[in-house]
């Protein structure tokens, strides 16, 4: 078991089976030359660190009869759990195999322990030996490419069942162009989990030529996106809506924009995507004032979706004068506009209720997100009876419980019926909280699910339905 | 109708969208269990993860397990084999996925064999046994996919690299 004479190193092999004895023939034949000595234990793995009464004893007996070990041994282990405790503060340099490389992690914080992924324990000997300086080892040469040894591996083009490229044609949905990568944690399994959620685009409704052609019989078409109550969903309901009208535009060479109007907390950053520095609002608007040209604006991951966010610092409100120079600016630059408004009613009372006052009098429809929170289908209600609105096309996103007694609560109808005889069109969205995800992800909201989608898509539709058509003759 | 109902009813299957739902399903498991396989897991396809809909076999710890009850046996050999070089480095990919992956597919209304394309992103690393990373570079690639008539198995299927 030992080699004569004085040995530079111990190696203690606590692996059981045969992998102890095919690691120890490695370290015996790397050290016959009396530099290596093997110690191969009655009782081994954990066991071995933790054994106490007679098998504790009997370890002690045969430590004691065994060669005097004079150097730090270098114990090669086995993972199992409770393996990282027991190893802790231990005065020996431990080489622990890992089945699985989501092990090596158990043993990072250990001082006296590496760790390496193998089930070879021959392979686990070689690179303690060379770790150890007993033996060289060539470094080892990054692992090959395993997506590309697949991709090597097709069958032969002269086989029968060898695949043949597929035609572009009759398949279903968009192609989607070419991918961007998301950086994220690198999990394997979230980021499958990621990109599946995106396969949900097989089915994904594309949205009509009709659809596009009908926003620009109404350009500029413009929506305000009004909330009585907070935490309905207003922001989300405003850039899934803005989205999908510069999506319905896009093929015509139309751009829709987000204009974030919601001054008390200005958020339509966090709903899109946006690339480049983009220009506020307020600075437009001083620029409008002041006769100077603003500069583009920046656009999201929708290439024919302009964004325009409000500042994050806390400012005035705007005079009317203001928003109607803004507005007419947009409006020859967008087929459509979709306004983000704070959470007020109409009126002049405040420097919010002002602002949604003012946009309220540029758009042609109104939208008014709500829940089944009673508090906020009121709230619908009170909006439409706001000389404002009043006499405008009013749609009203419904964001349908996922709790069936909520659902069928028969004052929820009741209200909702109210709503439905004010004149204002319900169009019922799913309750999702992939909504929520899209957010966290910065991803766009109208692809964060199938139902999503198609619940936004029946919003566009509505409100491009029940916005006026332009006057023959004009634009 | 579930993954395993679709599966179950077979032929017999009314819609289109049916056949559209079990083909991306299939093809999701295909892609979901290849990454498993390269990233080494020893897990049962976690909960969370609702898209995999091959409820038979998500309970398999082991990734070529559950390959092999839906893919051809003969292709899972080859890929084992291609694959020998990475194992033998005890080696494991950690995959790093892009945000879209557009599927496409023929054949679905024919009633018989479906041929999918799945194109992703990724950039990976490739992780050695002592977990040290080895980035890859950004790729992008078509994974083709050949069904049977009844969407449940995998006949055929190759990774082709795209210009990126």
């Amino acid at each position: 078991m030992a080699a004569s004479g004085r040995a530079t190193h111990t190696f203690l092999i606590l692996l059981e089976g045969s992998p102890a004895s095919e690691a120890a023939a490695a370290l015996e034949r790397a050290g016959s030359q009396g530099s290596v000595d093997v110690l191969l234990p009655p009782v081994r793995a954990l066991r071995f660190l933790t054994a106490g009464g007679a098998e504790g004893a009997a370890l002690d007996e045969w430590w004691r009869s065994s060669k005097p070990v004079t150097t730090r041994p270098i114990v090669l282990v086995g993972h199992e759990d409770g393996l990282p405790n027991a190893l802790r503060g231990l005065d020996a340099e431990f080489w622990v195999a890992v089945p699985e490389p989501r092990m090596l992690g158990l043993y990072a914080g250990l001082a006296n322990t590496r760790a390496m992924v193998t089930s070879e324990p021959r392979r686990l000997a070689e690179v303690v030996l060379e770790a150890s300086g007993v033996i060289a080892i060539a470094k080892p040469a990054p692992p090959p490419d395993p997506l590309q040894l697949l991709a090597d591996a097709a069958p032969s083009a002269g086989s029968p069942d060898a695949p043949r490229p597929l035609t572009r044609g009759a398949v279903l949905g968009p192609a989607g162009g070419s991918p961007s990568r998301r950086p994220g944690p690198p999990r394997a399994a979230a980021a499958i989990g990621q990109l599946f959620d995106r396969l949900g685009q097989l089915r994904r409704p594309a949205l009509s030529h009709q659809l596009g052609q009908a926003i620009l019989a109404r350009k500029p078409l413009v929506a305000a996106v009004v909330s009585r109550k907070g935490g309905v969903g207003k922001t989300a309901s405003a850039a899934a809506l803005a989205a999908l009208l510069g999506e319905a535009v896009d093929e015509f060479g139309h751009t829709a924009a987000l204009v974030d109007a919601n001054i008390g907390n200005p958020d339509a950053w966090g709903r899109l995507e946006v690339r480049g520095e983009a220009i506020t609002v307020r600075e437009i608007v001083g620029r409008l004032m002041r006769g100077e040209e603003p500069p583009s604006p920046p656009y999201a991951q929708t290439p024919a979706l302009a964004v325009y966010p409000e500042s994050r610092e806390a400012g005035d409100g705007y005079a009317p004068a203001q928003v109607q120079r803004l507005a007419g600016y947009l409006k020859v630059r967008h087929a459509a506009l979709v306004v983000d408004l704070p959470n007020r009613l109409p009126a002049f009372s405040s420097p919010d209720a002002a602002l949604a006052a003012a946009w309220i009098a540029e758009a042609g429809v109104v939208v008014i997100p709500t829940t089944a929170d009673p508090a906020a289908l009121l709230g619908v209600t009170e909006y439409l009876a706001t000389e404002s609105v009043r006499g405008k096309p009013v749609v009203v996103p419904y964001i349908v419980p996922r709790l069936r007694q909520i659902r069928t609560a028969p004052e929820v109808h009741e209200l909702l019926d109210r709503i439905r005889s004010a004149g204002g069109g319900v169009v019922e969205v799913p309750d999702d909280d992939r909504a929520t995800l899209a957010l966290i992800r910065r991803t766009a909201i109208t692809e964060a699910g199938l139902a999503l989608r198609q619940g936004y898509v029946a919003l566009a539709a509505r409100v491009v339905e029940a916005a006026a058509p332009r006057p023959e003759g004009e634009g | 109708m579930t993954a395993g109902g679709r599966l179950r009813a077979g032929p017999q299957w009314a819609s289109r969208e049916d056949r559209e739902d079990a083909t991306r399903d299939i093809c999701f498991c295909l892609l979901y269990d290849v990454c498993a396989w390269l990233a080494r897991s020893r897990q049962a396809v976690p909960p969370e993860v609702g898209e995999y809909r091959l409820e038979a076999v998500r309970q398999l710890t082991d990734a070529r397990q559950r390959l092999r009850r839906y893919l051809n046996p003969a292709l899972l050999d080859l890929w084992e084999d291609a694959l020998q070089p990475f194992f033998d480095a005890d080696a494991s990919l950690t995959t790093e996925l892009g945000d879209l992956a557009p599927l496409t597919a023929v054949g679905l209304d024919a009633g018989g064999e479906v041929r999918a394309e799945l194109r992703f992103s990724e950039q990976s690393s490739s992780v050695d046994r002592f977990g040290e990373r080895h980035p890859l570079p950004r790729r992008e690639w078509a994974l083709e996919v050949w069904l049977s008539p009844d969407l449940q198995r995998v006949e055929n299927a190759c990774l082709r690299s795209l210009p990126t």
